[in-house]
């Protein structure tokens, strides 16, 4: 579902959000990235009806949200600290949303929302015995159950170790080819905004930056904000080559050279991502 | 910054109109009426005023004189306890820590009749001295049966409030300054002391205005030349009729009472206690030092101080001090039926309208202090409702309910002991509701609960205890309360603190023991059920 903001502005005691207008594309994967305080998670909570706003629209397809309260948006949100309800279990946590909007075949939809995030057979289970991984996962299939029209996920990798964060990673990608569904992500790590989306949305103390995709955020930065942004970032044209029946992309880069005799340079297999 | 729309559903703004107004008509308005009575005094220039005082000057030193002196020993007794509570690990320390329950439910009246069953001319201490040693002390009757009584019932209050923040004290900042040079005295003093500051003195301000606003304490083991602000206001309304003078005092007490309950808020606000994780881990009592001797026996002292009342009224009601056998004829003789006369009412009525009085607060109480927490509602002025309460005396409320409702109205007495009552149901309630994380809130919204469900589904299964105790602590305040009862009750409704009270102006100390372990009882019942389902931090 496509999903439009015009001219959006909110006030806080400390700072201001003023006329902040942009399109999510129906079945993209928006990133917002910026600094803490930027107002990412702030535009996240106008899409859901949870800000309130001094003025503005937000259109769902072509329907005015604006003065719609959260619980008839139909958008799932996954908060950051997961926010699971400790006095339920798994499956009641997950059917919250299915009986709140007195939904049919309850059960069924659990169980295909748990099966979504690889979690078949956690229906018993006491929240408080998931590790945080399982817990995001949770939180996720809660989200997708009532089948929303967007996703939001509040920097849903934060608070995972390493090894986990690269997991999840993939595990958003998959979740995004399984269910298309229009997803917007909120991060301060470039990283995730890159390896995920194919829309980012920069962001910096209220204010949109750039929004395009990554190739373009990388190639053709708008401002000193984003160029400092995407510094430590390399993108290369490849070409493909094929080798032994394999289809191969081949790229030439240059570093700046450092000391003398023979030069090495070490690359992560997991954290590269290939645009076309 | 709640959503935009459901803002002002009928549910929500019809609630905001029975809070307001039950405050505005049963709290601002007495107020409003006893501050203009005083204006009625005839006296015009702000000089007038101060030659009233001046001719009180007896009564207003008086006030704040036992007032200061009780908090300090109060202080003295509390730190070091709030000390053994926070540093020490010793068995049954959860019972210790619940003595700091007592101020707040156990009845005034149940440690006056405590205290002169233990230590009146003829109390137990005394019949010991006389017996051994042939003189005996007057403890009672004067200034120093005022601060026995204040600090007993009020160290507590220190205890807690500096033991809680003691606990919580990074051990890193002390094991830094450790390396820095510092030796334990240097800690305490540098390190230490500062941090526990804002709850001393929050903590001190709340038994200033408590000893401040004492009734029964001062009219019963002061004497009759002690007298203090607060009782002097009940003698105007009630034996003087000088409803001007009475509302005078009431104004300047008032005043008084702000000043102090603004250094309470202000203190305790930074006294808020963080969670931390660096929490120094506790020692065990060291026998072989002198310190560790003292240190116990401190503690020794302490469980000693707070349970020698209670048991004193249980073996006094089952004691008949004339024949020296444990019997029931105490409890027989306040509720035969020949003894009905013995006050304006007997004792299965009051019994039962202390009951009807306790189970009223719990629920108005609680419901009030539930609407006023409520992120849903989100009340305006809430906090300012419940910190003004706290500046205004009971007796001063009475005063206003006599003036506007008149008295003999059991509704407007039921109705004050829910407003006594509403700050701490408020309290804890709410310290229970912000526990429920505002992201699982946004949560169930976004997954489509209205206001209504998120309090059903979300909410309410996370405070159900919370609530309990919440009643049982108003049940406790309403059971005890006895000053808003003495002005209204205009012979007619006589609760079990009133008849107590009455059994003690008398000496009839065998009933009051019997009516007494009664109160008790039901006291202990609330006072269980608070320990038992709310969390430590919770309550104050």
């Amino acid at each position: 579902m496509k999903v439009l903001l015009e001219n959006v502005s909110v006030k806080f005691p400390a700072w201001n959000m003023d006329n902040i207008s942009f399109e999510i594309p129906s079945g993209s994967f928006t990133s917002i990235v910026g600094p803490s305080g930027s107002g990412k998670t702030t535009i996240l909570r106008c899409i859901c009806g949870l800000q309130e706003m001094v003025s503005g629209k937000i259109f769902f397809s072509e329907k005015d949200v604006t003065q719609i309260p959260p619980e008839k948006r139909n958008a799932g949100v996954v908060f950051q600290g997961d926010s699971l309800f400790s006095h339920l279990n798994v499956f009641e946590n997950v059917a919250f949303g299915l009986e709140m909007k007195k939904s049919e075949k309850i059960s069924q939809k659990v169980v295909a929302a748990l099966k979504t995030v690889n979690l078949e057979g956690f229906e018993k289970r006491n929240v408080e015995t998931l590790s945080g991984g399982e817990r995001k996962r949770v939180a996720i299939a809660r989200a997708i159950a009532s089948e929303p029209d967007i996703l939001l996920l509040d920097e849903p990798l934060n608070g995972l170790d390493a090894a986990l964060k690269e997991k999840m990673k993939f595990f958003l990608n998959e979740l995004r080819e399984k269910t298309s569904l229009t997803m917007v992500l909120v991060t301060h790590d470039i990283d995730e905004a890159f390896f995920l989306s194919d829309r980012i949305i920069v962001m910096n103390s209220g204010k949109i930056e750039q929004i395009g995709s990554p190739i373009e955020i990388f190639s053709t930065p708008k401002s000193d904000f984003v160029r400092e942004f995407v510094k430590d970032y390399i993108l290369v044209e490849g070409a493909e080559k094929t080798r032994n029946g394999k289809k191969f992309v081949e790229a030439k880069f240059s570093l700046p050279a450092k000391g003398k005799g023979k030069h090495f340079i070490s690359l992560k297999k997991t954290n590269y991502r290939l645009f076309h | 910054m709640d959503f935009r729309v459901g803002k002002n559903n009928y549910l929500r703004l019809s609630l905001i109109a029975f809070f307001t107004a039950f405050f505005l008509f049963f709290f601002f308005y007495p107020l409003a009426i006893v501050l203009l009575k005083s204006i009625s005094l005839n006296q015009n220039s702000f000089s007038d005023f101060i030659s009233i005082l001046v001719e009180n000057k007896t009564l207003i030193w008086n006030s704040f004189y036992q007032a200061s002196i009780s908090t300090i020993f109060s202080l003295l007794v509390g730190i070091p306890a709030a000390y053994l509570i926070a540093r020490k690990d010793f068995p049954g320390k959860k019972i210790v820590k619940a003595i700091s329950l007592v101020p707040f439910v156990f009845p005034s009246v149940l440690v006056v009749l405590a205290f002169v069953i233990l230590l009146g001319n003829n109390g137990w201490v005394n019949s010991i001295l006389k017996n051994l040693f042939g003189f005996h002390i007057q403890f009672l009757y004067g200034f120093l049966g005022i601060i026995l009584a204040h600090v007993f019932f009020n160290f507590p209050i220190v205890m807690r409030f500096v033991s809680s923040s003691w606990e919580n004290l990074d051990v890193k900042m002390k094991e830094s300054a450790k390396t820095l040079g510092a030796n334990n005295f240097d800690v305490f003093l540098r390190i230490t002391l500062p941090q526990l500051l804002p709850s001393i003195i929050a903590s001190a301000s709340l038994v200033f205005i408590f000893c401040f606003t004492s009734f029964a304490i001062i009219t019963t083991l002061g004497g009759l030349q002690f007298s203090t602000l607060e009782v002097e206001i009940y003698r105007q309304i009630l034996r003087n009729l000088d409803f001007a003078t009475g509302a005078f005092f009431a104004l300047f007490q008032f005043i008084v009472l702000s000043i102090i309950a603004s250094l309470y808020f202000y203190f305790s606000k930074k006294h808020s206690v963080s969670q931390k994780s660096n929490r120094e881990p506790l020692s065990k009592f060291n026998f072989s030092s002198l310190r560790g001797i003292a240190e116990f026996s401190f503690l020794i002292f302490i469980i000693v101080i707070a349970l020698l009342p209670i048991f004193a009224i249980a073996v006094f009601a089952f004691f008949d001090p004339s024949t020296g056998d444990f019997t029931l004829r105490a409890f027989e003789k306040i509720f035969s039926v020949s003894n009905v006369t013995l006050f304006e009412t007997n004792a299965i009525t009051a019994v039962l309208l202390s009951l009807f009085l306790a189970f009223f607060a719990a629920l108005v109480s609680s419901f009030l202090g539930l609407i006023a927490s409520l992120k849903q509602t989100n009340v305006p002025f809430v906090n300012f409702f419940a910190s003004c309460s706290i500046a205004v005396s009971v007796i001063t409320l009475a005063f206003g309910y006599y003036l506007g409702f008149g008295s003999g109205q059991l509704l407007i007495i039921a109705i004050g002991h829910s407003i006594l009552a509403f700050p701490f149901a408020f309290r804890i309630i709410n310290n229970a509701l912000l526990q429920v994380d505002s992201e699982s809130i946004d949560s169930a919204k976004t997954l489509g609960a209205d206001d209504v469900s998120v309090f059903i589904k979300i909410q309410f299964p996370r405070i159900k205890k919370a609530l309990i105790a919440s009643m049982a602590f108003a049940f406790a305040i309403s059971l005890g309360e006895l000053g808003l009862v003495l002005v209204l009750y205009d012979g007619i409704f006589a609760t079990m603190p009133v008849y107590i009270y009455r059994l003690i102006s008398t000496y009839d100390l065998f009933a009051a023991g019997a009516m007494g372990f009664l109160l008790f009882a039901f006291s202990f019942i609330a006072f269980y059920a608070i320990e038992f389902f709310s969390n430590d931090a919770e309550v104050f």
